[in-house]
């Protein structure tokens, strides 16, 4: 009797936990509204990549996309590869954050992008239901911010959507109210940040061969 | 009295050799190495970091956890019903400019676009340079396994075992 017992007690242990193991299943995307992202605490995002992000020249070459743009909107943050990790607390859902933004692209420097586009940008608000929110951002990246002027470096997707990820993928212009009404590749091309982007299209290294997607929003 | 001063010379050279190579060591050991420890780590309360995963990479995470076991026994161990999973392995397939990625919230991702071209030695580079972000180690130099960009590397650096002991030391 005793041993029939405490066979019950471990099965049910046993079933227990394969159930609980059994819920790290990637679920479909979701979705929160856009919310103020200076009072959470960044956690950076760590990682291993395929070339120099210190190097200019690499880092346009690996891209497909290169462009000024104005940030439009920011429509929020959307969670890619949701998984239910287990936790002290119990189950907990985690996916990588991705910001949702609307641009006005001002000036193609490699490829060429039509006005007005939606990009993904890798990062934003954590995904965490038991109230503990921070920011998931890459070293020496930042997320953009709406009426602000950046050169972004983008990568177009299997789906034809357009990621902006990685170190400096948003390296942001410094332009005066009065400048911002009228941007002109001429009026460009008389910043500094502006003119390294240029000249390092002209002289991309490309160190990676991979397979190149087109974007949905390419003319 | 010729040959004692020969002698004398040669006990002087033999000492000024040594002072130089100790200095030597001595500026190797101090000032080569260095210590990189980033401002999270996934290692729970007992002091190890349990992995689960659904990667089609997880023969190179076992491998990986062996390299980091091979200089601290026993800290990384996989899942198991007994324990509460810290980091869970998952794939993604995008163009990021990136082979693997780790999260504070736990999660690691290998990147299929990159890594399904890649040699077992490169992937097992990515796995292990992973997990030495869910151990808390940060990006040092490129002859390390934390370098930043992904290597050919296998073993760890005087600067890996460096930061894995200044790592330790924080759980």
């Amino acid at each position: 009797m005793t041993i029939v017992v405490a066979a019950l007690i471990v099965g049910a242990a046993f079933g227990f936990n394969f159930f609980n193991k059994d819920t790290n299943v990637k679920n479909a995307v979701s979705e929160v509204e856009n919310v103020d992202t200076s009072k959470l605490p960044i956690f950076p995002i760590r990682g291993s990549f395929v070339y120099d992000v210190n190097n200019i020249n690499e880092a346009v070459g690996i891209v497909d996309y290169v462009f000024v743009g104005k940030v439009v909107r920011n429509d929020g943050t959307i969670y890619k590869g949701i998984i239910t990790m287990e936790s002290e607390n119990g189950p907990k859902e985690v996916g990588t954050p991705y910001t949702k933004y609307a641009i006005q692209v001002i000036d193609n420097i490699k490829g060429a992008l039509i006005d007005t586009i939606e990009v993904l940008k890798h990062g934003g608000v954590s995904q965490d239901n038991k109230g503990n929110k921070g920011v998931f951002i890459f070293e020496d990246d930042l997320l953009p911010e709406v009426d602000k002027f950046y050169i972004f470096l983008g990568y177009a997707q299997k789906d034809g959507s357009i990621i902006i990820s990685g170190p400096n993928s948003n390296v942001p212009l410094n332009v005066s109210d009065k400048q911002s009404n009228n941007l002109t590749k001429q009026s460009l091309s008389s910043l500094s940040v502006y003119q390294q982007y240029q000249e390092a299209f002209e002289n991309q290294i490309i160190s990676v061969q991979r397979e190149r997607f087109t974007s949905k929003y390419e003319k | 009295m010729m040959v004692t001063t020969g002698i004398l010379k040669a006990k002087k050279i033999w000492l000024f050799a040594l002072a130089a190579v100790t200095l030597l060591f001595a500026f190797n050991t101090t000032s080569f190495s260095a210590a990189y420890v980033q401002s999270w780590h996934l290692v729970d309360s007992g002091k190890h970091l349990d992995y689960d995963g659904d990667s089609i990479y997880m023969s190179h995470i076992t491998t990986g956890a062996g390299i980091w076991n091979g200089y601290k026994s026993g800290v990384i161990r996989p899942d198991s019903i007994w324990v509460i999973e810290d980091v869970y392995v998952t794939d993604i397939e995008i163009a990021n400019g990136y082979t693997g990625v780790t999260y504070a919230s736990g999660k690691i991702e290998l990147n299929v676009y990159y890594l399904s071209d890649h040699s077992t030695t490169r992937r097992t580079n990515t796995a292990t340079h992973e997990l030495g972000h869910a151990l808390g180690l940060d990006h040092s130099t490129s002859t390390d396994i934390m370098g930043p960009i992904q290597t050919t590397i296998l073993t760890l650096s005087q600067n890996d075992k460096d930061s894995y002991d200044l790592a330790y030391s924080k759980y």
